[in-house]
């Protein structure tokens, strides 16, 4: 009986010591630095949720909340380049805790910045003029290879010819 | 073209066949074999740079790459925007070049060679159109076989006098 309850004891604060684990805390590297934001991120459903302001300011993009829309827009580029985001509140973008999250990648994707998963909790933020010209050949078998497809891996292009 | 010299090689590696001289213009290439290095996240570390894989520096180089990431982040660190060329003569070099490259794809082969030729003109320093234009007139150098460096150093010689 002892033993039975003295092992119950040990399983019962191995329960407790689980549900006690604190959440390894979520990282986002930009420019190769580690970023700090007033409000964490938040990894909801296999799905990266940031911050909006401190996140796009951290990436030199501007939030905007137009009066009377129930938006966010959110705007960056360079000249010409320059392109806006909608938003829309309670949709795209979830007030947690009283601070305004929306999806990671529905802020990088349209403004062209890369995204890679380092762990399981960190990722890095790639601007899209750091990254490698894009390009699509066929292999030998003819079959389409995009640059992307060898992300994840050191990838040495050895351009040469047969002449 | 390719496959006999992957093949011989017995290479584990992807190769990819580039007929529209895409990263020769991606790249502003002007003559090969010439290496680019692109990390796990897709970010270019290190422009083109000619590259010698029975040199023991560069095995060395690349290895070192590959196992000791404070190399990677001071490639990232010192690596400059790729540039596009600026020179006119060149852009529009380029441009005929890859016309000349649709126009050979198609059976045109005579107006491929009238392209590559004011290509050449424009940016005569450009060894991938000199290259182009030996290897579709002189096919038995390039294709039969060996390649014949000695020819084309020849052909270079006589084309300079």
């Amino acid at each position: 009986m002892i033993k039975l309850i003295l092992v119950s004891c040990v399983m019962l604060s191995l329960a407790i010591g689980l549900q006690a684990a604190p959440t390894e805390k979520l990282q986002i590297l930009i420019d190769n630095q580690l970023a700090t934001f007033s409000h964490a991120p938040i990894l909801k459903d296999g799905v990266w949720l940031v911050p909006i302001e401190p996140f796009c300011k951290q990436l030199g993009l501007k939030v905007e909340y137009p009066d009377g829309a129930e938006m966010a827009v959110i705007c960056g580029g360079e000249g010409e380049a320059e392109i806006c985001v909608p938003m829309n509140l309670g949709e795209d973008v979830l007030s947690i805790n009283k601070v305004n999250y929306a999806k990671l990648e529905s802020i990088t994707k349209p403004f062209g910045y890369a995204i890679y998963k380092t762990s399981e909790t960190q990722l890095e933020v790639i601007h899209p003029k750091q990254l490698a010209p894009k390009f699509t050949l066929p292999d030998l078998q003819d079959n389409p290879k995009r640059l992307q497809d060898f992300r994840g891996k050191k990838t040495l292009l050895y351009i040469w010819g047969s002449w | 073209m390719v496959k006999p010299w992957h093949d011989n090689a017995n290479a584990e590696f992807t190769t990819l066949i580039d007929s529209q001289n895409i990263l020769g213009n991606t790249y502003n290439l002007k003559a090969i074999p010439y290496g680019v290095m692109i990390d796990e996240a897709g970010r270019l570390v290190k422009h083109p740079f000619n590259i010698n894989v029975a040199k023991k520096e560069t095995i060395k180089m690349l290895e070192t790459w590959l196992s000791d990431p404070t190399y990677n982040t001071r490639l990232l660190r010192d690596i400059t925007p790729l540039k596009k060329p600026e020179n006119p003569k060149v852009i529009e070099a380029n441009a005929r070049f890859k016309l000349g490259l649709t126009l050979l794809k198609i059976g045109k082969k005579p107006e491929a060679m009238i392209e590559w030729r004011k290509a050449l003109e424009l940016d005569p320093k450009n060894w991938l159109i000199h290259k182009q234009i030996w290897a579709v007139e002189h096919p038995e150098k390039f294709y039969d076989g060996n390649v014949d460096y000695g020819w084309q150093k020849e052909q270079l010689e006589a084309e300079k006098r």
